[in-house]
Parts: structure tokens; sequence; C-alpha cells
């Protein structure tokens, strides 16, 4: 049983299509869900630049302009995967935390396993349907994972569940 | 001190406020919350009636891809190729919205029109062939609407298409 109903009025999206159809249907389906604003960029050089205009000067919690990215992957200039590793690149907090739904028609393992690896926080496959938007936008609020800061990666834990483990502890690196 | 590989370096695990869940209502210790019926009801009907719509909106689409069809058959070298780039732009625009609307055929000839023509240099009159049946099956299936995809039309379309396909390899593999 559901504990509340979503008001999305306090939430900006910004999605990213180089198809304009796929910009108007997206925006469509998110203002009828009353999605406060929703921002829109044709490919990834696009989406940097809203972002860092509406980025606050100030770090302050609920001053983010852009809550969710929703991105195709093939665009250019500058791609999904390019605009995601960007994000998770960034000096600023506001920026690099940014849940990232990486929104494609490839869907072969492979592609999946590379935007994981660059930090994406959920994938959504073509073609989008209202029920698997939401569902991927429910994903995102209900269960963030925490983000893991590593060498050679910076994203959400790409272990979405614990599963037990008995035995000794061969791990190198140490939780911070 | 890590090494060049990573191994011994610091793993730090980030937990951050869920402050979208705040943003939405909620608290972050709040059971899992929903989407207001009424509100999933009305991006339901606003995406059917753009699906009404689609078809129209895809014509200058179809258009197009005839006329990119008819200049690659008669083009060569450069022009060919420049052709079939453009036939895959718009094969994958087709791919990405088809199939939320309803369209499943359509998306899945769009889908394999996208992959064909992923590296579309050096492509023979035979290739070219295998594009203009996919061109067909997508203006037929978009023009005849959902019950197209049934029709008899699309099966021999399917049909051609495999054996267009089928003398593509065997070609490859003489």
């Amino acid at each position: 049983m559901a504990g509340f109903v979503y008001s999305f009025q306090k939430l900006s999206v910004l999605i990213v299509d180089d198809t304009e159809y796929m910009l108007s249907l997206l925006t469509t389906i998110l203002k009828a869900l009353n999605f406060g604003v929703v921002l829109s960029a044709t490919n990834g050089q696009d989406a940097k630049r809203i972002l860092e205009d509406n980025r606050p000067v100030a770090e302050a919690k609920d001053d983010l302009v852009v809550d969710i990215v929703i991105s195709d992957w093939r665009m250019s200039p500058g791609d999904g995967a390019e605009l995601l590793h960007w994000i998770r690149h960034h000096k600023s907090d506001s920026i690099k935390f940014l849940p990232f739904i990486m929104l494609t028609g490839y869907t072969e393992h492979a592609r999946i396993i590379k935007a994981r690896d660059l930090g994406m926080t959920e994938f959504l496959r073509k073609p989008v349907t209202v029920n698997s938007l939401v569902g991927r936008i429910g994903s995102v609020i209900e269960r963030p994972r925490p983000f893991v800061s590593a060498p050679t990666f910076f994203g959400p834990d790409r272990r979405r569940q614990t599963l037990p483990f008995e035995g000794p502890d061969k791990r190198k690196a140490k939780d911070g | 001190m890590a090494d060049q590989n990573g191994n011994g370096a610091k793993v730090r695990y980030i937990h951050r406020p869920n402050t979208l869940k705040m943003k939405v209502g909620g608290a972050p210790d709040s059971e899992a919350g929903m989407v207001d019926p009424v509100d999933l009801e009305r991006a339901r009907n606003a995406v059917r009636e753009m699906a009404e719509t689609y078809p129209a909106e895809v014509e200058g689409q179809l258009q197009k891809l005839q006329e990119l069809y008819e200049a690659a058959a008669s083009g060569s070298g450069s022009d060919r190729y420049d052709a079939l780039v453009e036939i895959r732009d718009i094969a994958h625009e087709i791919r990405g919205v088809a199939g939320t609307f309803g369209y499943a055929g359509c998306a899945k000839f769009a889908t394999s029109l996208f992959d064909f023509t992923r590296s579309p240099d050096s492509f023979s009159d035979a290739h070219v062939m295998v594009v203009k049946i996919h061109v067909d099956a997508i203006r037929v299936l978009l023009r005849g609407g959902r019950s197209a995809e049934t029709g008899p039309e699309i099966t021999e379309l399917t049909n051609s298409l495999k054996l267009a396909i089928s003398r593509l390899s065997t070609r490859r593999g003489r």
C-alpha cells in the first residue's frame, strides 16, 4: 500500500533528445503528470549549457534547478554517454550527483554495462510508455543508491542488491 | 597508498539525503509514494491523442524517406552514402516513437532499417534494394494503421526482405 501521493510540482526535469517529436512526447507526459519545470535540449552540448546556466551559485540543498536528467544516447554534438561522463566529473555537487536516466533504443548488454559504468542511475528503453517512464522516475525517488567514489568510478553504486556472503573479506579497499 | 592499478586506494560510499522524496511530498523514512491515478490517466490520454495524429505528423518523414531512397538508388559513392546516412537518421527517429504509439510492426522495421544502415559505406544496388523494402514496409504500416500489421502486403514485404537479405548473405559467402 502506497504511503502518499506524489506531487511533482516542485520537480524540474531536463530532457535531452535530438528528435523533436520525442522531446514533445516526453514533455507532454511530464506536463500531464504535473512536473513543475520541463527543460529540453537537442544534444549533449546544449544540455551542458542549460545545466551550467541553471546551476545555483550557492550549493543550497533546495535550490537545485534541475532535479533529474533524462537523456537519449545517440545525439550530436555531445551524445548521452559524453553528457553523463561530464556530469559525473563535474566539480559542482549540484550537477555531479544528478539522477541520470539513460533513454535509448540501444539495448545491447554491452551498452547497458557501459552506461552503468559511466554512472547512470536508471536505464529506460525505447519505446517509452507512461508506465515505463513513471516506473523509472519512481525508482529514482524511492530507491536512490549511495554514490561510490573510487579511483576508476564515480556514480551510483552499481550493485542494486546486497546479497549475504559468508567468508573472509578479500577486498583491498575499505569503505570510507 | 594506491598502486598504479588502484589497489589499496580509498573507496568512499557517499550517502546523500533523499531530497527528491521530500520535494514530492514524502519524508525520507516514509513508505513509497504513488502517482496520482488522475495524473496517470491524463498522461495516458495525452499519449493516445498524440498517437491519433502521429501518422499525419510522420507523413513528411515518409516522403523524405522515399526521396532519399531514390537518391540512394540513382546515386553512387558519396551521394549514395549521404542519402543512406539520412535514411538511417530517420529510421532512428521512427523506431524511437512509433512503438510508443502502438505501431510495433513499424518500430520493428525501422529498427531493422537502422541496424542495416549503421555502416552504409560501399552499399551495392542489392543493399539499396533491402533499404527499399524496409521503406515500403514502414510506409504501408504507418499509412495503413495498426490493422496493416497483419495484412497481406506486410506478409509479402516481410518475405521479400528475408529473401533479399539471404541473397546478400549468399553473395558475401562466395
